[in-house]
Order: structure tokens, then C-alpha cells, then sequence
């Protein structure tokens, strides 16, 4: 009796959110499937073409067409910045985890990016690039060192033509991956702290004790202890590198064609500037395997390789 | 060991003095170029502060898009996006937290598993979705499609089942049902988890991009984000001091809302740091 009023009530209470999911959550999934099987612009009937979406797919990545060249640029993305934000990060977790006077300001400093529009951020970094007039060029062209040639002093400047930034075909993708790590490190700074806040401060009592340098220290009870936040944050990171999109999207448009071309800006692109829906679909749909399967090797790594405790 | 000590903090100090100015110049420079003379980006040697103080790029940006929209927009969006999800997580935590039913556990996963979809595979179904309820061009594109929240319901379950039975038991013995219950005791001990994840749902909201950008085309129906964009769109390259003014006038509000709050949204975003 009791155990079928529940399930009555259970129902009632699951019902919102179970239409939410089900309606905009699973039905899109097998949609987004279907689509892929269709050569579809929304505006004519859809016709049916099997896999061969797909087989296109396979086709550009074979002979190095546009698919090639944005998951290349995709990968030098998410391998950039991946690796570059979890170090500075941690860093920066370290050391706001010491107990100093005036920290809580830091961390807020930190993040304050976090909680800006990225279309904002977006801006104010294209003008900071800005090849003639940026604050970036401009601190650049000013660094120079005294030099006395011919018997007199004179400045020599260290970087006389520094880079068009986004501009330049060879510094666009860079520029693009400082921009993504300073945003995105306090976020990461706060998740590693509260990692950090987790370990007992006994363990590094007895690292004192035993005469551990700092290294040693780290390398031994700071690294394993944290390495579920560092698997977390990794994990994160790999996913939304893989789906990086405003920054892209408002700083240079794939420009210099096709060196910041990422994988969801082609997406984009092929969706709703080509209106070549089967085809983004599909792109879309291998995107997904991609990311549930980085997600499944993180759960099965968590399983054996991650320290808990503390 | 002291002087070792006091050593170690300055280095602290210095490094997190050091990044802190870079994390802060991007804003300072937005500022400072907001209030500049729009000529002044043009000229070859330019000093680091404005000439003069040129809030009329402020009234230009408000004006050349509609600036006014978008805030409400936004805001309308933002809170109705906020209160949905905190409305269907809610009722649905509790009976993941609090109900036997059969196949909880089974359905609780595939709640789970819902949140492994990227919102790049929904994204095209969804327009088609969209164009077919010709929702184009209204809140309802914004909103409807994210009532519900995977993550919410997860979150909140986690949080109420650190909430002592007990309570709830006596309140049983004294004939409350399950709607009393979770109003009168649970919902009122989760302010701190309900908190963290309204504020995570109300940003989360506010600065979405992509889905606007697809699905709103009138300039009277953007939000913050894109309407930005499409300011831009509209400069180019030409109105650096007006493109900057719009982009202050966009970011302000949450950088307020976290001033004020930064203790809930560094717990909202400590929890979310739970999930791994």
C-alpha cells in the first residue's frame, strides 16, 4: 500500500522535469541521429541518403579537406590550452591556499572573468590585440634595453615588430588560447582550492617532520591527494575545449581562414550559414561519441588511478 | 624556518600580485577605452588614460542597438530559465532523495546520462523543433527548452540526502505528507544548495550564446550576449570607444551581482566541482 502511494507521488514530482529532458533532451538526440541521415536545407523536403553524410565526413578527413584542417585546429586548441591552464591554475591554488592576509581579494580578482559574457571579454581582448594600437603591441614595442653603440646610449626595443596577433595566420590560434586560459583560471583555481582545502594538514605535518623539501612535498602528497580534482578539471576541460565557440566565433570567425576554423564553429557554419543540416548533424553526432567517450575513459581512470583520502 | 616562511609569502605575494593586474588590466582597459574619444584609437602615439571623459559613447552604444531590450530580455529570460529549473529539480531531488518507486535507480542514471549530450548535437533538432512550434524570434525559444536541469536534480538529491531523516519522520508521525515536507522542512534546511544552484542556473542563462545567436534573429528580441554581438556587427572595427562602452554596459550587472554575492557564487561553483 504504502510503496504504491509513493510511486503515484513519484510521479507527480518527477513529471516536470522528465517532459523537460524528454522533450528537449532525448527527443533532439535521436533527432539530431535522424537528421544526420537526411540531406535536408529545412526549406525543401528532407531526402533520405543513409550514411552517406557520414561517408562524406570520412571522405574529407582522408584527403586533408576543411573536416582535416578544423579537427587539426581543434585538437592544437584543446592541447594547448588544456595542459597551459590546469599548471597555471594549480599554481595559483597553491598558493591562495596558503594562509595569507588579503587572499579572499585575489580570489575574487581571479574570478571575475567567470562571471562575464565571453562575447564581452571577446571585445575587449580584440582591441587589446589590435596590431597598431593594441595595449598589447604597444607594451610590446615599448620593452627595450639600454645599449651603448658608438660611444652613446641609446634604447634598443627587444621586440621592434611584434605580431598582428589575430591578424597573423601563425599567431591567431595562440592569441585565441591566452585569451581562453586567462579566462577560464579562476574558475579552475577555485575548483583546485577547494581539492587542496580537502587534504588534511597532517599529512604535510609529517612531510616537515621527515625533512621533505617543497618538491618532494608536492610531488608526493600534494599531487596524488588532488588528483580527483585534477582528473575532474581535466576531464571538464578536454570537453569544452573540444567545444569551444564564442570566443572563436566573436574574435575571428574561423579567420585568417582557416586557421582558427574549430570543430563547432563548422558545425555552426555548415547548420545555419550553408543550411546543410544533415551533414552538421553528423558532424554533431561524432562530436557526441567524442565526448562520451573522453567521459567514460575519465570514469574508468577515476576508478583506478585517483588517491582518495585525506 | 621563519625567515623561509616570510620568503615563501612574499613569492606569493609577488606571483599572485603579478597575474592579479593581468587578470584585471583586460576590465581597467575597457573602462578607460570606453571613455575615450573615438578619434583617439586612430592616432599614433596615444597616452593610457582618455583625453577627456567621453560618456557619450554610452548614451551612442544605448542607443544605436536597442540596448534597453536587451536587458529586459535577458533578465526576463535569465529569471524564468532560474525558476523553472529550480521548480522541476526541486520536486524531482526529493523523490530521488526521499521516494521508493520502482526502477528509481534506473531512472535516476538515465537523468544522469542526459548530461552527457553536449547542447552542439541538441542544437540543430532543436531549431527544426523551434521553426515547426514558430517560436523563432520569442522568450519561449529561450526558456521552454531548459526547464528542466540534469545537473539540478542531481545536485539537489546529493543535498537532501545529507538531511537528516529524522525530521522528516517525526513531521510523518504527525500526518504531514510528502509536499508538506519537502516546503516545510527540506526546501527551507537547502538554502545554501538551493542558492549555489540558482545562481549557477541564472548564469549559466545570462551569458548564453549559441542558442540565442541561432534562434533570435530581431534586434528587439536579443539578449545581452548577442545584442553585444550585433553591436559589433554594427562597428566593426570603426567605434572601438562605443563597441567598449556596450560591452561595460553588458558585463556591469554581474560583476555587481558577484561583488556582492561572491561567497554564494564560489560555493555554487565549489559544488559543481563536486561532481568528479
Amino acid at each position: 500500500m504504502k510503496a504504491r502511494r509513493d510511486g503515484l507521488t513519484a510521479a507527480a514530482f518527477l513529471a516536470p522535469s522528465f517532459v523537460g529532458l524528454f522533450l528537449f533532451s532525448v527527443i533532439p538526440i535521436i533527432g539530431a541521429f535522424t537528421i544526420s541521415l537526411l540531406e535536408w536545407d529545412i526549406l525543401t523536403p528532407p531526402r533520405y541518403v543513409g550514411l552517406a553524410n557520414y561517408a562524406e565526413m570520412w571522405n574529407e578527413l582522408r584527403h586533408g579537406e576543411t573536416l582535416r584542417t578544423v579537427l587539426a585546429n581543434t585538437l592544437y586548441f584543446t592541447a594547448a590550452t588544456v595542459p597551459l591552464a590546469m599548471a597555471v591554475s594549480l599554481g595559483v591554488a597553491m598558493l591562495l591556499n596558503r594562509k595569507l592576509w588579503g587572499l579572499a581579494a585575489f580570489r575574487v580578482i581571479y574570478f571575475l572573468p567567470s562571471v562575464t559574457s565571453i562575447v564581452a571579454l571577446a571585445i575587449v581582448w580584440r582591441l587589446l590585440y589590435n596590431p597598431e594600437f593594441g595595449l598589447i603591441n604597444r607594451f610590446l614595442r615599448a620593452l627595450s634595453i639600454p645599449w651603448v653603440s658608438g660611444g652613446q646610449l641609446t634604447l634598443v626595443p627587444l621586440v621592434p615588430n611584434p605580431p598582428g596577433w589575430l591578424a597573423d595566420p601563425n599567431w591567431a590560434m595562440p592569441a585565441i588560447i591566452l585569451m581562453s586560459v586567462w579566462a577560464g583560471l579562476g574558475y579552475n583555481a577555485i575548483l583546485y582550492l577547494a581539492g587542496l582545502q580537502g587534504i588534511s594538514s597532517s599529512y604535510y605535518e609529517a612531510a616537515r617532520i621527515d625533512g621533505a623539501n617543497a618538491w618532494q612535498t608536492f610531488r608526493h602528497i600534494t599531487w596524488p591527494l588532488v588528483s580527483p580534482t585534477t582528473l575532474f578539471i581535466f576531464t571538464m576541460s578536454v570537453i569544452s575545449g573540444f567545444q569551444v565557440f564564442t570566443q572563436i566565433y566573436m574574435m575571428t570567425a574561423g579567420r585568417p581562414t582557416p586557421q582558427t576554423m574549430v570543430y563547432v564553429y563548422h558545425v555552426y557554419s555548415q547548420a545555419f550559414t550553408s543550411f546543410k543540416l544533415g551533414y552538421a548533424s553528423a558532424l554533431a553526432f561524432v562530436l557526441f561519441l567524442i565526448i562520451l567517450l573522453v567521459t567514460l575513459a575519465q570514469l574508468s581512470i577515476t576508478k583506478r588511478w585517483t588517491h582518495y583520502g585525506g | 624556518m621563519k625567515l623561509r616562511k616570510t620568503l615563501g609569502d612574499l613569492f606569493a605575494y609577488l606571483i599572485l600580485g603579478g597575474l592579479g593586474i593581468s587578470m584585471l588590466v583586460p576590465f581597467g582597459w575597457m573602462i578607460l577605452a570606453s571613455l575615450r574619444d573615438k578619434t583617439e584609437f586612430f592616432r599614433p602615439v596615444e597616452g593610457l588614460f582618455p583625453s577627456g571623459v567621453h560618456w557619450e559613447n554610452y548614451l551612442q552604444a544605448w542607443t544605436t542597438v536597442p540596448f534597453a531590450a536587451f536587458f529586459r530580455n535577458s533578465i526576463v529570460v535569465a529569471v524564468a530559465v532560474t525558476a523553472a529549473q529550480l521548480f522541476t529539480s526541486c520536486l524531482a531531488a526529493y523523490a530521488f532523495a526521499r521516494l521508493r518507486f520502482r526502477g528509481r535507480d534506473a531512472l535516476f542514471i538515465a537523468y544522469l546520462s542526459t548530461m552527457m549530450v553536449p547542447a552542439q548535437v541538441t542544437m540543430i533538432p532543436l531549431f527544426v523543433m523551434m521553426v515547426k512550434l514558430r517560436w523563432i524570434d520569442s522568450h519561449s525559444a529561450l526558456i521552454v527548452p531548459f526547464v528542466a536541469s540534469a545537473y539540478g536534480c542531481f545536485l539537489l538529491r546529493q543535498f537532501f540526502l545529507t538531511i537528516p531523516q529524522e525530521l522528516e519522520d517525526a513531521a510523518s508521525i504527525d500526518g504531514a505528507g510528502h509536499w508538506s515536507i519537502l516546503g516545510r522542512i527540506v526546501l527551507p534546511l537547502s538554502k545554501p544548495a538551493l542558492t549555489a544552484f540558482g545562481l549557477i542556473a541564472f548564469l549559466g542563462s545570462w551569458n548564453s550564446f549559441i542558442w540565442p545567436l541561432i534562434v533570435i534573429n530581431r534586434p528587439a528580441m536579443k539578449t545581452l550576449p548577442i545584442g553585444l554581438q550585433s553591436l559589433q556587427g554594427f562597428y566593426g572595427d570603426g567605434n572601438w570607444a562605443v563597441l567598449m562602452a556596450g560591452a561595460v554596459m553588458a558585463a556591469l550587472p554581474m560583476i555587481i551581482a558577484f561583488l556582492f554575492a561572491q561567497k554564494h557564487f564560489i560555493e555554487g561553483i565549489t559544488l559543481t566541482g563536486l561532481k568528479g
